[in-house]
């Protein structure tokens, strides 16, 4: 399938810090990459710039199209989605209305990955503050992957889920995959990274310990 | 510039000394609390008012009074803040900042009593110490010299006071107080002694106030003084002294030199509050970080729960019901009960401003009064013309949701931006309207005062309907999201800008409704109703009402309606900011207090377990979630805590750890520590890795192993010992954990808990933790470890969690 996500000598600074150093990626249209690395190499600063949450230098492509200079709600509308590792946002909003926000053109893949994940379906009234660590994750990652975005980027989804989660959000992948949506994925567990990815990018470690 | 003379230049320099006090008082607070403490400038007049005294009515020498008001004022603020601190610690900033007004206010009433307990001493006041220099045609004494070289006596008392344990500890204790207790940072102690230093400070700038520039004992610290000592403060990002000193110099030249040449004292103030709106927006956009915005939130669900508990209980309700009306009949019987609802009816409307905006932005909109003042200046305006009425209330409903959308400009620029633009708009409003003694603005009465209430007070149902129609509609859920956590949106597809703007425009608009409501009710107010000070009324009203609900601002309007016409002038308005503090001091959730045990009839602590956690039972609001868990672990035992996602892992961690309240019996070496806070069982051994946010942010490496007390040296196990200088915010989220970790370890705790250590550990790092663990185990101490990615061989002994059980 034709140009999916592709990042060519992206670079991000911060601080005077190098924290990105020239990175070329291309995922195809249903391909899933694994990015791999030491603590501090960068790998939740590459999928920050990506989405535009901090600033970067190099091209930035989505289905073709340039989206470097867009603001991230922007990329969002263009149909970039994200997960973080800090999980859902807490607050004072409902399960149900964070899923209803996030997803208007329907959320039933999410319902349906929660319920799978959880053993049962989950509670659309409880407030997201509410949530346990685990279970706001769970959630996010379900935001992030209950539409069909072209791109999904996913930072550690399943580092503090347990196996009937990890199970269900391989499926999910799996399935958005093979509909065509490139997936990135940022995580350690070896097993979930060797049962999905299609290819793994190690970022080297940081240099400027060194300096 | 050129004919500026120099005698204008030495008053400035005077002037600039005691404002860089002043400024250097809130910078040093702001390091210690995260929040803009606007009880210092209030503190510092108490001071000087207390020294005036002991100097003119009691005849004490200048040095002994000064030495004895500045002692004074600095354990009062350090009471004031160990009193409210454990309270406040989780409140967002601008929460804080309303609080420390009303401390602020205790102060000012305290001040200003002063003068009338002594019996009326003189006025004011010179020191010179025999001293006096002739600069151009201004003579300057010794106190003014006193003045001039003040900011230096600052500098180096803060030079000394960072250098100090006790200031490492209130900075850890900002950043973070769960985390900073588990290091074993007292709060009440840590907050006390960084409130005693800025005290120091700000009474010393007002101790020298009234000799130096012939200020008034008795003058109560109006906004216009803040406004003084806040454009320093901004300009230096809250963080730097030097730099809030250099600037509060110049700007005591610049307030003097306009002064100079316009010869109106409303032109400094106009002047100031401009300076202020400026440093504010060359100030460097600040990107929330990720701690603040769950702290602030997680507060703001404490809040809303404990406010619907509240609501729940009926019993209270109809007692509050029933006080409220007394007061209200009491005080309607003086007035008159048309020109008590008028004045309601326009506090209402403002305070429902105020309302929206913490509902929808989470913002202290201190300009929702000023923008009232300016909707009643362009209603005036427009009302005789053919435009009419209604033609008004658009045009002022135009002009204020302007006003409103900039300041959501504003508020790009980092913490309480907004509230310190809406001070700035309260000062202008009143250079304008009040000093300078203009028309206040009147419209011919219409159809009679009776009809214009009763207008009045259908806007103001309009306006609370608008309100709830808003917040539950999907723009204003959307505004929520926004609010909680901005990155998130916008990875989301929403624009947080735009939003944020939205809803600040739209509480303009409110406020600027206010003010054609209350001229519509009140066709003449009196000038004094446009002063400064009273922007914080709609404010108090909207937080002594409840903040998060949408009557909150009709519910503080009637109760301080009622209170402003049984007691008028200052001390209502002092009373009004006093009740406020008090109900936000009565809604702020408290730390979890472990304390709260019942159920003594569970089984003695066997002797051999290090630690027994026995029948803990703990939930969240109601949801229970550990039933009668039993833990044990013997000296150098891992205990793996397992379970899947939601039943409790990380809530029995912190519930042993003393962070979250539970029954049930927790004994350590067999003593039971179940009463002892956090920090008191992280001093008895007991560390805990937290999952999230393990690090604080704002210190360094190097400052985190000062404040476990333990050597750089240790670094070197986890590949840290050539980072000691970084900010541990920059460090990648596994680079925390491992930083976490080993200073656990290497303080030697009798029980360590680590909650996900091992998750987003890539393999090489994830050995390193499981060696500093079996290390510490095989040193006698016990180790409990919940979460994923354990290494397989680690742990000699499990707990099984049950899956949550659904409920509701």
């Amino acid at each position: 399938m034709g140009e999916g996500l592709e990042l060519e000598q992206l670079r991000v600074v911060v601080d005077g810090r190098v924290l990105v150093e020239g990175l070329s990626l291309t995922v195809d249209r249903g391909e899933t990459v694994a990015i791999v690395g030491p603590n501090g190499s960068g790998k939740t600063t590459v999928l920050d710039a990506v989405c535009g949450l901090v600033a970067s230098s190099g091209a930035i492509r989505l289905g073709g199209e340039d989206i470097h200079g867009l603001r991230p709600a922007v990329r969002a509308a263009r149909g970039l989605a994200r997960s973080f590792q800090t999980g859902a946002p807490v607050g004072t909003l409902r399960v149900g209305e964070l899923v209803d926000l996030a997803l208007p053109d329907g959320a039933a893949p999410a319902w349906a990955l929660l319920a799978s994940a959880f053993g049962r379906p989950f509670e659309g009234r409880r407030p997201v503050g509410e949530l346990s660590t685990g279970q706001r994750r769970m959630l996010d990652v379900a935001l992030a992957v209950g539409g069909t975005p072209v791109a999904v980027l996913l930072d550690e989804p399943v580092a503090v889920l347990d196996g009937r989660a990890r199970d269900a959000i391989a499926a999910r992948l799996i399935e958005l995959a093979g509909g065509g949506t490139c997936v990135v994925v940022v995580e350690h567990d070896r097993d979930f990274v060797s049962r999905l990815a299609t290819r793994v990018v190690e970022l080297a470690a940081p240099d400027e310990v060194a300096a | 510039m050129v004919d500026l003379p120099l005698g204008i230049v030495a008053l400035g320099l005077v002037q600039g000394g005691l404002i860089a006090l002043g400024a250097q008082a809130l910078v040093i607070a702001h390091r210690h609390q995260r929040a803009i403490d606007l009880s210092l400038p209030a503190l510092g007049a108490a001071a000087g008012a207390s020294a005036g005294i002991l100097v003119t009515a009691a005849g004490w020498p200048f040095v002994v009074a000064a030495v004895c008001a500045v002692a004074g004022a600095a354990v009062a603020s350090a009471l004031a803040r160990a009193a409210v601190a454990p309270r406040l610690q989780y409140a967002p900033p601008a929460v804080a900042l309303i609080a420390t007004a009303g401390i602020g206010q205790v102060f000012a009433a305290f001040g200003s009593a002063l003068p009338f307990i002594a019996g009326h001493p003189a006025p004011t006041y010179r020191v010179d110490f025999g001293v006096s220099i002739g600069v151009d045609r201004v003579t300057l004494g010794g106190g003014q010299l006193l003045a001039m070289v003040a900011p230096v006596l600052g500098l180096a008392v803060f030079a000394i006071w960072r250098r100090t344990r006790a200031s490492l500890e209130a900075e850890a204790q900002s950043q973070d107080p769960e985390l900073a207790a588990t290091f074993a940072v007292n709060p009440r102690r840590a907050a006390a002694f960084g409130a005693a230093v800025a005290g120091v400070l700000a009474a010393t700038g007002g101790v020298l106030t009234v000799p130096a520039l012939g200020a008034s004992i008795s003058a109560a610290p109006a906004p216009a003084v803040w406004i003084l000592f806040l454009a320093p403060a901004v300009l230096a990002r809250w963080r730097s002294i030097p730099v809030a000193t250099i600037a509060g110099v110049a700007l005591g030249v610049v307030a003097q030199a306009a002064q100079w040449w316009t010869g109106r004292a409303a032109a400094g103030q106009l002047v100031v509050a401009a300076i202020l709106v400026v440093a504010v927006a060359v100030t460097r956009a600040e990107p929330g970080r990720a701690g603040d915005v769950a702290a602030a939130s997680a507060w703001r669900t404490t809040v809303d729960q404990s406010l619907r508990r509240l609501r729940s209980r009926w019993a209270g309700l109809v007692l509050g019901v029933l006080a409220v009306a007394v007061v209200v009949a009491a005080s309607t019987a003086s007035v008159g009960p048309a020109r008590w609802l008028g004045g309601a009816a326009g506090l209402a409307a403002a305070a429902t401003a105020v309302a929206l905006a913490w509902m929808l932005a989470g913002e202290v909109f201190v300009a929702a009064w000023p923008l009232a003042a300016i909707g009643a200046v362009v209603t005036a305006a427009t009302f005789a013309t053919p435009l009419g009425a209604s033609g008004a209330l658009v045009a002022a409903v135009a002009v204020g949701a302007a006003l409103g959308a900039l300041c959501a400009l504003a508020g790009r620029r980092g913490r309480s931006a907004v509230a310190l633009v809406g001070i700035a708009l309260a000062v202008a409003v009143e250079a304008a309207l009040v000093t300078n003694g203009a028309e206040p603005p009147t419209i011919e009465p219409a159809g009679g005062g009776a009809g214009g209430v009763a207008v009045a007070c259908t806007g103001v149902v309009l306006l609370v309907a608008a309100l709830v129609a808003v917040t539950r509609s999907r723009w204003g859920r959307r505004a929520v999201l926004v609010r909680d956590d901005a990155r998130r949106a916008a990875t989301l597809g929403i624009e947080p800008a735009a939003t944020r703007a939205g809803a600040l425009a739209l509480a303009g608009a409110f406020a600027a409704a206010a003010g054609w409501l209350g001229l519509v009710a009140q066709p003449a107010p009196v000038l004094e109703t446009f002063g400064a000070l009273r922007a914080l009324v709609p404010v108090a009203m909207a937080v002594a009402g409840g903040l998060v609900w949408s009557g909150a601002g009709l519910a503080g309007a009637v109760v301080l309606r009622a209170v402003e016409t049984a007691a008028p002038g200052d001390i209502a308005a002092f009373g009004v900011t006093g009740l406020a503090l008090l109900v936000v001091l009565a809604f702020a959730p408290r730390p979890s207090r472990a304390g709260a045990v019942r159920g003594g009839d569970v089984d003695g602590p066997s002797e051999a377990a290090l630690l027994a956690a026995r029948a803990v039972y703990a939930g969240h609001n109601g949801h229970q979630v550990l039933d009668g868990v039993t833990l044990e672990s013997l000296p150098g035992q891992i205990v793996e805590v397992r379970g899947p996602n939601g039943s409790g892992k990380t809530t029995l961690l912190r519930a042993v750890a003393g962070l979250h309240p539970s029954t049930g019996s927790v004994a350590l070496e067999g003593r039971r520590v179940n009463r002892i806070g956090a920090s008191g069982r992280a001093g008895a051994g007991i560390a805990f890795v937290p999952a999230e946010r393990p690090v604080f942010p704002d210190l360094t490496v190097a400052e985190h192993c000062r404040l476990a007390r333990v050597e750089l040296t240790v670094l070197r196990a986890v590949g840290l010992e050539l980072r000691t200088s970084a900010l541990a915010g920059t460090l990648s989220g596994g680079e925390q954990r491992l930083l976490a970790l080993v200073l656990a370890t290497a303080r030697r705790p009798r029980l360590l808990l680590a909650d996900e250590v091992f998750s987003g550990l890539s393999p090489a790092r994830a050995v390193v933790a499981a060696r500093l663990l079996t290390e510490l185990a095989g040193k006698c101490s016990a180790v409990v470890v919940a979460g994923h990615g354990l290494p397989g061989d680690l742990a000699s002994a499990a707990v099984d969690l049950e899956a949550p059980v659904a409920h509701g």
